[in-house]
């Protein structure tokens, strides 16, 4: 049967080679059959993909330990649930999730352009397949899922137990489908410039892919997050690892890309930037994957040493190669249709949203990779870890934070006094008070001082932004404020929603902030009936419970917990030993949006004597809460233009208004 | 009087120096967050060690607290530590040497990047101001308030 799947790979691979050839030469012959050719070649890829990974899952399903990868990746206790989430789990097998995700966008793509895009479609498509083609030849020469083994074992490795989260489980799934998503606005930048149509219909034909895999980012990388706090049993949620950064970076270069072509779409200009940001963006997500497979740097995270390194910075560099080559071609017809006006002013405020975006980009780029270049210059080998991170992105994150209250407020072309004054006086006063509050009780460190006071900064400009348009419309519309409040936000669904987004980020900066600033800790010894003090908390410890299952060894120290005097829970941190896995922490969390008391069982003695780390960490379930307001915000952005139609009329009116000025502008 | 007065300072001195020094006496904790684990986890001793059962982050954290017993300072510590283990146990580089360009090259990069900008749309500005025969630039004051407004109104629509 698996010679039937690695037949299937084969094919897939020689389909996906023909079907990018042909897609190509048919655009550059104008050959409609070869257009068709390759699309159909794309719904057949598709198909094969699909049998390919059903197999696999069939395989985890049915226990079938002949498979090298399924025996590797589960064992016969293993969950179901967690048994079909292993699929991914492993190197080979998310190549080919990986593909088959890459594959079931292209056929939207080539669903979703029967009748419009036909001269960027063919480019676009043959882009998509020849990366496609990649993976398939990875797959084939260097790493299939559908090895077999000489001797099948009796049962499997099993599964990682940090990986037996449900956050795990959901994690990877995400972040592929930003990763895979950022392929379709690349692939089709890539056929603007093949196609020379330079115009904004690329990025317009775009916009939503590049939000649905903004969106599927964000949620990777919040799942992951999610996944370190309650799994590692550290009490943190960003480590600051290789793998994570490789996550983070095209996120933050993505959504740089975000903001940058609105400037695209309103006024002509920006136009190679957006190029190179979204061919940045997909190189970085190349990037992420070669260093999450090559080994290259030891991560907690990654697939750990294989021979998949280099293949991945041959595609990563032929990536680079030829974007480079055809926006130098195209250099001079891609000069802007105007010019900025004024360093106050709207777009330039959205050029320095991006310059700190791309900028902390790079700054995590090159913590990344200093190891590398430490060891090729000096020969020493050298760490770059989380207090390198946080010293250096924390200003730019305030600046970034500051930059999210600034940019919605100032006018397009040139910001007058009175536009200054109007819009940044109250949220610039509410700002100073809560610095002058926070300051009068107690507060003394300078960035959460910042931080926090740049978010009530940030909130109001928000807030007054949703407050000024809905209170126009309720007096334009006769209606009332909050039906105008909806009606305002439903009108225009892409700059509100982005406002909710800004809104969660600022949830987000909020459970960063007092996570990092304001965290208690103690690291105890306790005897049976002994008692820890910690803030508001008193705990309890009333000795340990086995809480084993079939597949693993569970003791959990018992701990009642009062809050104030009063009796709050039991709480049960635990340490979990796998069969054939090191024992891993499974810490206890009581969450509240003020606070989670957090617990963590370090080890014990015969006579039930626990170590035990305990924290109270502040404000972090903001960010979870943050993540979820951001989600929505990006869902109200997606949404469909009931008034596209009022837009479009707009457009037009701007069109004939053709103010003087303009006029001479041009 | 005079030694008396010297003895006191000397002794305002020394109390304050103790104080100081009791001051930069590390916390076990500060020790292990500056501490990459060498088990291959890639986490700072501090992580590593709440995160799972590990032997060398174990080992890395009671050494830790005997220098912290035996009075060293933060700096002196990790220089025992960078002794034994190599610079890569240090869990960011040390701010020295080649390693500065790992700490300076973002903001400077960024700097660079931002003066130019700033530099650029001046550049801009100035000849968009020449090219309208030094007429007032367009929006530029709350004279053109109505063609702004207006201007904005049908922007903030097509956002």
């Amino acid at each position: 049967m698996y010679d039937l799947a690695n037949g299937v790979l084969l094919l897939s691979f020689i389909l996906a080679g023909y079907a990018a050839w042909a897609a190509f030469m048919g655009g550059r012959w104008r050959q409609p059959e070869l257009i068709k050719s390759a699309e159909r070649a794309a719904v057949a890829l598709f198909l094969l993909s699909s049998v390919a990974i059903g197999m696999l899952t069939y395989a985890f399903v049915t226990r079938d330990f002949s498979l090298e990868y399924v025996a590797s990746y589960s064992s016969r206790t293993l969950p179901m649930f967690y048994t079909v989430s292993a699929v991914w789990a492993g190197q080979a097998g998310s190549l080919l999730f990986w593909v088959w995700l890459l594959l079931m966008f292209t056929v939207i793509v080539v669903w979703q352009n029967q009748k419009k895009n036909r001269q960027l479609l063919p480019y676009a498509l043959g882009t998509l397949l020849f990366t496609a083609f990649f993976f398939f030849g990875l797959m084939v020469y260097a790493t299939s899922p559908f090895k077999l083994l000489p001797s099948p074992p009796a049962d499997g490795n099993g599964l990682n137990p940090m990986l037996q989260n449900p956050g795990m489980v959901m994690h990877p799934p995400t972040l592929y489908l930003g990763y895979v998503g950022f392929a379709v606005p690349f692939a089709f930048a890539i056929a603007a410039l093949l196609a020379n149509r330079l115009d904004s219909q690329w990025i317009k034909t775009t916009r939503r892919w590049t939000l649905v895999a903004w969106l599927f980012l964000t949620l990777g990388n919040l799942f992951g997050a999610k996944w370190a706090y309650v799994e590692l049993g550290w009490g943190g949620y960003w480590a600051w690892d290789p793998v994570e950064n490789a996550s983070l970076m095209p996120w933050l270069t993505g959504t740089a890309f975000l903001h940058s072509v609105m400037i695209q779409e309103k006024r002509g200009m920006l136009k190679i930037w957006n190029l190179v940001l979204i061919m940045l963006t997909f190189s970085l997500t190349i990037f992420g994957t070669f260093i999450t497979r090559s080994g290259i740097i030891s991560s907690v995270h990654s697939f750990g040493v294989s021979n998949l390194g280099p293949l991945f910075l041959a595609f990563l560099g032929l990536t680079i190669a030829v974007s480079s080559y055809l926006l130098w071609k195209r250099w001079p017809q891609l000069q802007s249709e105007h010019r900025l006006d004024a360093v106050l002013s709207r777009e330039s405020s959205f050029l320095f949203n991006n310059l700190i975006l791309v900028g902390m980009a790079f700054a995590v780029f090159w913590g990344t990779i200093f190891p590398i270049l430490s060891e090729a210059v000096r020969g020493v080998k050298i760490t770059v870890g989380p207090p390198f991170f946080n010293q250096i992105n924390i200003p730019i994150g305030l600046a970034l934070l500051a930059l999210t209250g600034i940019c919605p407020l100032i006018a397009w072309r040139k910001a007058s006094k009175r536009n200054l004054t109007r819009n940044f006086t109250t949220p610039a006063v509410a700002g100073l008070l809560s610095a002058i509050a926070l300051w009068l009780f107690g507060v003394r460190s300078i960035y959460p001082l910042m931080s926090f006071s740049l978010t009530v900064f940030v909130f109001v400009t928000i807030v007054l932004e949703f407050y000024r348009g809905a209170v126009a419309r309720a007096r334009i519309a006769g209606k009332s404020f909050l039906v105008a409040l909806w009606d305002l936000t439903m009108r225009n669904k892409r700059r509100y929603g982005g406002y909710i987004v800004h809104l969660g980020v600022l949830f987000i900066f909020v459970g960063i902030t007092g996570s990092s600033a304001f965290v208690k800790e103690k690291t105890v010894s306790l005897a049976k009936g002994e008692t820890v003090q910690i803030g508001d908390y008193t705990l309890h410890y009333r000795g340990l419970v086995d809480q084993s299952t079939e597949h693993a060894r569970i003791i959990a120290a018992k701990m009642d917990v009062e809050k104030n005097g009063q009796f709050i829970g039991t709480l049960y941190p635990a340490k979990q030993q796998h069969r054939r896995h090191d024992p891993v922490s499974e810490v206890a969390i009581r969450q509240t949006p003020k606070e989670d008391l957090y617990l963590i069982l370090s080890s014990w003695d015969e006579q039930e004597r626990a170590a035990m780390k305990v924290l109270v960490i502040p404000l972090v379930a903001w960010i979870w809460i943050g993540g979820v307001v951001m989600i929505i915000g990006t869902l109200i952005a997606l949404g469909p233009d009931r008034f596209r139609r009022q837009i479009d009329a707009a457009q037009r009116k701007l069109s004939r208004r053709q103010l003087p000025e303009v006029e001479h502008a041009h | 009087m005079r030694t008396k007065t010297l003895s006191l300072m000397l002794l305002v001195l020394l109390v304050f120096t103790l104080s100081l020094q009791a001051q930069n006496r590390p916390t076990l904790q500060e020790i292990k967050t500056s501490l990459i684990c060498q088990c291959g986890c890639a986490m700072t001793v501090e992580a590593c060690q709440g995160a799972m059962a590990c032997n060398p982050a174990d080992q890395l954290t009671a050494e830790a607290q005997q220098l912290i017993d035996q009075g060293l300072d933060k700096k002196a510590i990790l220089a025992v530590f960078v002794n034994k283990y190599g610079e890569q146990i240090l869990s960011a580089p040390a701010k020295k040497g080649f390693n500065l360009t790992a700490w300076i090259t973002p903001f400077f990069a960024i700097l660079i990047s931002g003066f130019s900008i700033v530099k650029i749309v001046q550049k801009w500005s100035h000849r968009q101001a020449k090219s309208s025969g030094g007429r007032k630039p367009r929006f530029a004051s709350d004279q053109n308030e109505k063609y702004e407004k207006m201007l904005d109104e049908v922007l903030r629509d097509l956002d």
